[in-house]
């Protein structure tokens, strides 16, 4: 006898698989893009991490970003390598970083960080997290030190355009009647 | 958009790592070389003092190169290599520096006091 087994996609699992159908696209258009220094790049992807975080909830970002890092990692064809591995551990640590900014917020709302301060912490959080894993299991060379700074410094850029674009996104987004959020 | 004062506090509290890693790594002479790594063929590193002037004569495979130590420089002073490519790269200062004569098997790098690595690649 076999025993089957149904699963049911909600209309939760839809919007989630939407936004993160959304952000593979702009990682996958990202990773086409050469860029001049190895470890730099926008990071567009994340401002879909970042609206789903702002007009919905932890979890569903958390979704997204994960989805988006296995995914377009597939399509990508970088599944399991090395890229793929500072990839994903760049994602865990900008969700860890959001998840305490947005506990932050509970806590204390009036000094709430707005999407900017968001979107400048991942980015951060993300260049930190692939840093540390690419030095202590990749190359482990006093050299690459150098280099951490600059990286940082285009991160905190990158992350400030990202999050910039997603509170600007989020304005524009509440404003249309069309783009009603779904149930919480 | 705008920021929210949390958001300006982080931003600047970030920005302040950020410098600080830069005058950490960015610094002229941050970790001045104690020493230098001689390596010929396979053989173990010959560690050598970069306080102490000195000229070394280490045989490779065409002959015997010789290294210069000078004021916590070091070169290759002359190699029996055909295109001197080792001697052209003239002084190595700073740490993690290196050059080679790889006709003669020679390699040269700089060191800190303790490195956690044996093996350096630029």
């Amino acid at each position: 006898m076999t025993r089957r087994i149904h699963l049911h996609a909600g209309p939760r699992d839809h919007w989630i698989a939407g936004f993160a159908a959304l952000a593979i696209v702009i990682h996958i258009l990202e990773a086409g893009v050469p860029t001049p220094i190895p470890g730099i790049k926008p990071g567009l992807a994340n401002v879909i991490t970042l609206v789903v975080l702002l007009r919905h909830d932890l979890l569903a970002a958390i979704w997204v970003q994960l989805l988006r890092v296995l995914v377009g990692s597939v399509l990508i064809g970088s599944f399991l390598t090395p890229t793929f591995l500072l990839s994903l551990s760049g994602a865990l640590c900008s969700l860890a970083i959001l998840a305490l900014l947005i506990g932050w917020n509970r806590l204390l709302p009036p000094a709430r960080v707005g999407p900017i301060g968001l979107g400048v912490a991942a980015a951060c959080a993300h260049m930190g997290g692939q840093f540390f894993v690419a030095y202590t299991a990749f190359i482990p060379h006093p050299g690459l030190l150098t280099l951490l700074p600059v990286l940082l410094t285009a991160a905190m850029l990158f992350g400030a355009l990202t999050g910039w674009l997603a509170g600007a996104l989020c304005l524009r987004l509440d404003n249309n009647p069309d783009a009603a959020v779904p149930a919480r | 958009m705008k920021t929210t004062p949390a958001d300006v506090a982080l931003i600047i509290g970030l920005a302040l790592i950020i410098g600080t890693l830069y005058a950490r790594y960015w610094s002229p002479n941050a970790a001045p070389p104690t020493h230098a790594l001689i390596r010929v063929d396979d053989a173990p590193a010959r560690r050598v003092p970069l306080h102490v002037n000195d000229r070394i004569v280490v045989t490779g495979r065409l002959g015997d190169s010789v290294l210069e130590v000078r004021d916590g420089r070091i070169r290759f002073a002359s190699s029996p290599c055909r295109r001197k490519v080792c001697i052209r790269s003239g002084w190595m200062h700073d740490a993690h520096d290196a050059t080679a004569c790889l006709p003669n098997r020679v390699t040269l790098s700089l060191a800190a006091a303790d490195p956690h690595y044996d093996g350096v690649s630029q």
